[in-house]
């Protein structure tokens, strides 16, 4: 009952407000109607006695207003009158209320865009079920290059443990799939049985999980699961779809399950999984593969921490060694589990945490902005403010007015922000970094607007605060008797400065933020990558093993198709080979010194090729001869190596030796070529090795030097390629430089989005150099009038102001540097090729700085330097 | 001079109008007149402190106000104490008596 009363006397003044003013007029009208009685009994005239009356209650304005404040309701209500007041100030100057909005509208925009990737990457726990106690074991790369590797000397992380249970494995791996005779290639993923279930997707829509007891006859797949994407599409959804059979890889499946809709898939990069699978094949579970960097995924056993699982790992890695000499180097096997979430994000973290600092630096620069112009707003309204806080208004009052007045600005512009955050997810999605997981879950939901909000209000405060507080102050009084030239003006003057000086300082470490990242991207361009991509055509051409069904035919239809392709008008050079150097998937093999009785193997790539690869690919031959077509007719056991390998295992005479790789006879090297990268731009030094291509059959691609254009090309290609007979795709007929630039998608991603923001930061900072500049002169006017009647200059003028402008952007710099050398840290593990401090970016960036500091000062130069001294006093 | 009421402090303003109210129903003027005369002038209540005490006062539910039209003059709002507001001031009266129990024998003991 109480409550409610009280409620309702809350709410009451709100609703009723003129009823409830009424009263309270009524009720302190009736007071000095007493007072006014009292002083009459006492014999004063009826004038006097009101006047006596009116003097005791002490104002009644005063009263009503202290009364009102008692009132929570009537709090409501005064800030329902600023912001009234506030609209009224946006709608009389529409030029000054675009900037402002559009300012904040751009820093608060480019922060919910990068706040909702972070969220939707970093922040949401993976949708799996007990998703917080998914782990991923990774061993040491290390042990990768020398684990022997032998059968029996394995450790098996998912035989030992007992703190990590269900140990799934799966690998990425696109799959050619024909369907009512209609081929194409779509992403799949071979995974062990405990997969599916690990990751949620069981119970499936339709069927059973997979079983790769009778899913497969030992590596030929019999049995697969398909998204339910690919069921409506090819199978246009229908429901006898278990037990159907289709052409996967060449060989005949079956259907044992469909998943649920939109299943999508997050794992570490290392597994090559895509997020949409549309076929899910088996694989049986090996731990070796776990050496050669493909990463498990368990589970913790319940009530088992991370710490309790590695300690574990740890020990039991430890007995393992001791257990099998010389199985791995001394302390060598060391496996790593941490949260699965970390290890699928783990590539995108330091982009996105260098990214949501640069946007922080954004929405500070346009704060700053913001203050600085509404600094100039309020101090044309110090008059205003001086009397009516001379009237009796309190100093908090006029602070909740201006900030209530911001507010108006800030809502409008964060409600503008969210659009241009709509929009740089739109963008975001165009430009399509490589590695960032979980791209398809970005999108603007309840938590980005909580944020959105938060910022907003946190903006407001940030730059209305300074302003307000600095024009309520106890200075304020002084102004009403100093007259124009009002004694804020020094300190005020003084913050300005301030704010520039912040504005430049910030940007420059955008800037150099942004030149560091374009550097590495031109750096990782001009790359020595080992081969020349220019004029390269490559396509895939993963034959049909049942229509080719020995080496010999598919070597056949090889040398076919590259005499074929070569009477081609416009083709220079032809060959085939594969995998393509930075096409996702690369072979990895362990090799040694042929004949070493006790040897030491290394991890390095391999490519299997026809002859003429290395003069189409661009990669010098050192020493030796190409792979040849009498080695690949008669079956010779030979191999190119490339000049770090015939360097680490032969000092470089490396022509006539014998080089044991895993898995077949040892090979006699006939030729030494220039080493490539062929993983990643940045990684150096992989030894490479050239096998022709019966020694190992991997899918192969068709590599063509033309100076035709790959989409001219591509017709051409495909007709005389499926002239050759059926069983013979081609597709993803591409430019090399293509697959070169993808390679570095991730890195471009970075270098546009930084650009982007520093020149939006630097813009700003121009805009506030200028406003600030045109803003000094025009309250120093009379003063230069002054200056020029007493026999100054022009030029002088004109130095003054320059010199202005060049001291903040120099103090500006200054600062700016300090703090981009301490960030550009931070940067270190994005760099290539340029150190973090980096005198080429600094005097780049500090160029860049000058010339808009300069264009910012012509304006307001001009305007001082023209001073009329006449009209300028005439003002006073 | 210093202003009496300006060293009130809030809870003793709040606790004198409650007890001049115990007696019976007063406009604002007349509360301020009678706390004047029972205090022989010690306390002297402006407008500026006397209004938004009542108000607050009736917003606790400890009073309530109540409009009065007497014959020919204007309406005029008296306030009256709730039984709430009794319950409220015989607590308060009780934690005073203790404070200058206490206070008494800090300041006269030597």
């Amino acid at each position: 009952m109480s409550l409610l009363r009280r409620v309702a006397a809350r709410v009451r003044p709100l609703l009723g407000r003129s009823r409830y003013e009424q009263d309270l007029d009524d009720e302190l009208r009736a007071y000095v109607d007493v007072l006014t009685a009292r002083h009459r009994e006492r014999g004063l005239p009826p004038d006097e006695a009101r006047r006596a009356a009116l003097l005791d209650a002490g104002g009644i304005e005063q009263v009503k207003e202290s009364v009102r404040d008692v009132r929570l309701g009537s709090g409501l209500a005064t800030a329902v009158r600023d912001v009234r007041y506030g609209s009224r100030v946006l709608w009389r100057s529409p030029g000054y209320s675009i900037v402002v909005i559009l300012t904040i509208a751009l820093g608060i925009g480019v922060n919910v865009a990068i706040f909702s990737v972070i969220h939707a990457v970093l922040m949401r726990p993976l949708p799996y079920p007990d998703a917080h106690r998914l782990v991923a074991i990774e061993a040491d790369t290390r042990v990768l290059a020398s684990a022997r590797g032998l059968s029996g000397e394995i450790f098996d992380p998912r035989e030992q443990s007992r703190l990590v249970e269900a140990v799934a494995q799966i690998e990425g791996r696109d799959a050619s799939i024909e369907i009512d005779g209609l081929m194409e290639r779509v992403p799949a993923a071979r995974a062990t049985d405990g997969l599916l279930p690990l990751i949620g997707a069981v119970p499936l829509a339709l069927g059973r999980p997979l079983v790769g007891a009778e899913d497969a006859r030992g590596l030929i797949v019999t049995g697969v699961v398909i998204s339910h994407e690919l069921w409506q599409r090819r199978f246009q959804g229908d429901p006898r779809i278990i037990g159907r059979h289709f052409i996967v890889n060449n060989y005949d499946v079956q259907v044992v399950g469909v998943t649920r809709a939109n299943l999508r898939v997050y794992l570490p990069a290392a597994n090559r999984v895509e997020e949409r699978i549309d076929v899910w094949l088996p694989r049986p579970y090996s731990p070796g593969l776990l050496y050669r960097g493909l990463t498990l995924v368990g589970r913790l056993a319940p009530g088992a921490t991370i710490e309790q699982a590695q300690a574990e790992a740890d020990a039991l890695a430890a007995g393992f060694v001791a257990r099998h000499p010389g199985a791995y180097p001394e302390d060598g096997l060391r496996l790593s589990i941490r949260p699965l979430s970390d290890i699928v994000t783990r590539d995108a973290r330091p982009v996105l945490l260098a990214l949501s600092a640069a946007v922080g630096f954004v929405l500070l620069i346009a704060c700053i902005n913001v203050a600085n112009l509404m600094l100039v707003r309020v101090k044309t309204r110090e008059r205003e403010l001086a009397v009516r806080r001379a009237l009796g208004a309190t100093r908090l009052r006029l602070v909740r007015q201006l900030l209530a007045e911001n507010l108006v600005f800030t809502v409008i512009g964060g409600a503008c922000g969210l659009v241009i955050a709509a929009a740089g997810i739109g963008l975001l999605d165009w430009l399509r970094p490589g590695h960032l997981p979980r791209q398809s879950e970005i999108a603007i939901d309840g938590v980005v607007l909580l944020w959105a909000g938060g910022l907003t209000i946190a903006s407001s405060v940030f730059f209305g605060l300074v302003p307000a507080v600095l024009f309520t102050g106890d200075a304020l009084g002084r102004s009403l008797h100093a007259g124009r030239a009002g004694s804020l003006m020094l300190e005020s003057r003084r913050l300005h400065r301030g704010l520039v000086v912040a504005e430049v300082a910030l940007s420059i470490v955008l800037l150099v933020a942004a030149g560091l990242m374009l550097r590495t991207f031109s750096n990782l361009l001009h790359a020595p990558i080992g081969f020349d991509p220019s004029g390269v055509v490559t396509a895939r051409i993963p034959l049909s093993l049942q229509t080719l069904n020995t080496v010999d035919r598919r070597s056949g239809f090889y040398r076919e198709a590259i005499a074929r392709v070569g009477t081609l008008p416009g083709v220079d050079a032809v060959s085939i080979g594969g995998p393509l150097p930075f096409a996702p998937a690369q072979v990895t093999e362990r090799y040694w010194r042929g004949g070493d009785p006790n040897p030491t193997p290394s991890m390095g790539m391999l490519q299997s090729v026809m002859p003429g690869y290395f003069r189409v690919m661009g990669i010098p031959l050192r020493a030796g001869r190409d792979i040849s077509d009498d080695d690949i007719g008669g079956e010779r056991r030979v191999a190119v190596v490339d000049a770090h390998l015939a360097d680490q295992l032969w000092q470089g005479s490396a022509l006539g030796q014998r080089l044991a790789i895993d898995g077949t006879r040892p090979l006699e090297i006939i030729g030494v070529a220039a080493p490539i990268r062929a993983r990643d731009v940045r990684d150096a030094g992989t030894p490479m090795i050239y096998v022709p291509h019966h020694i190992y059959e991997i899918e192969q691609w068709l590599v063509v030097k033309t100076r035709i254009p790959a989409a001219v090309m591509a017709p051409a290609l495909k007709e005389t390629v499926e002239a050759l007979g059926p069983g013979r795709p081609i597709f993803d007929i591409l430019p090399l430089e293509a697959t070169v630039e993808a390679s570095i998608a991730d890195t471009r991603f970075t270098m546009l989005v930084l650009a982007g923001f520093a020149a939006a930061a630097l813009l700003l900072a121009g805009i506030g150099l200028y406003g600030t500049l045109a803003y000094l002169i025009s309250q120093r006017t009379q003063e230069f009038g002054v200056r020029l009647a007493l026999g100054a200059s022009a030029a002088t003028l004109l130095r003054l102001v320059v010199r202005e402008g060049a001291v903040l952007t120099g103090l500006g710099s200054a600062l700016g540097l300090a703090a981009a050398i301490a960030a550009a840290r931070g940067l270190r593990g994005l760099l290539y090729g340029v150190r973090p401090i980096d005198a080429g970016t600094i005097t780049g960036v500090i160029a860049l700085v000058a010339a808009v500091a300069i264009v910012a000062m012509i304006r307001p130069a001009w305007r001082a330097a023209t001073v009329d001294p006449v009209t300028a006093l005439r003002g006073e | 001079m210093p202003d009496p009421v300006a060293s009130l402090i809030k809870g003793t303003l709040d606790l004198l109008i409650l007890r001049t109210l115990e007696l019976r129903p007063l406009h604002g003027a007349a509360i301020a007149e009678r706390i004047t005369q029972t205090t022989r002038g010690t306390f002297q209540i402006k407008a500026g402190s006397l209004f938004p005490a009542l108000h607050r006062l009736e917003q606790n539910g400890w009073i309530e106000g109540e409009w009065e039209l007497p014959a020919g003059g204007r309406r005029i709002k008296t306030y009256q104490l709730t039984r709430q507001g009794r319950q409220h001031l015989s607590t308060e009266k009780a934690a005073w008596r203790r404070v200058v129990a206490a206070m008494s024998q800090v300041l006269e003991s030597s």
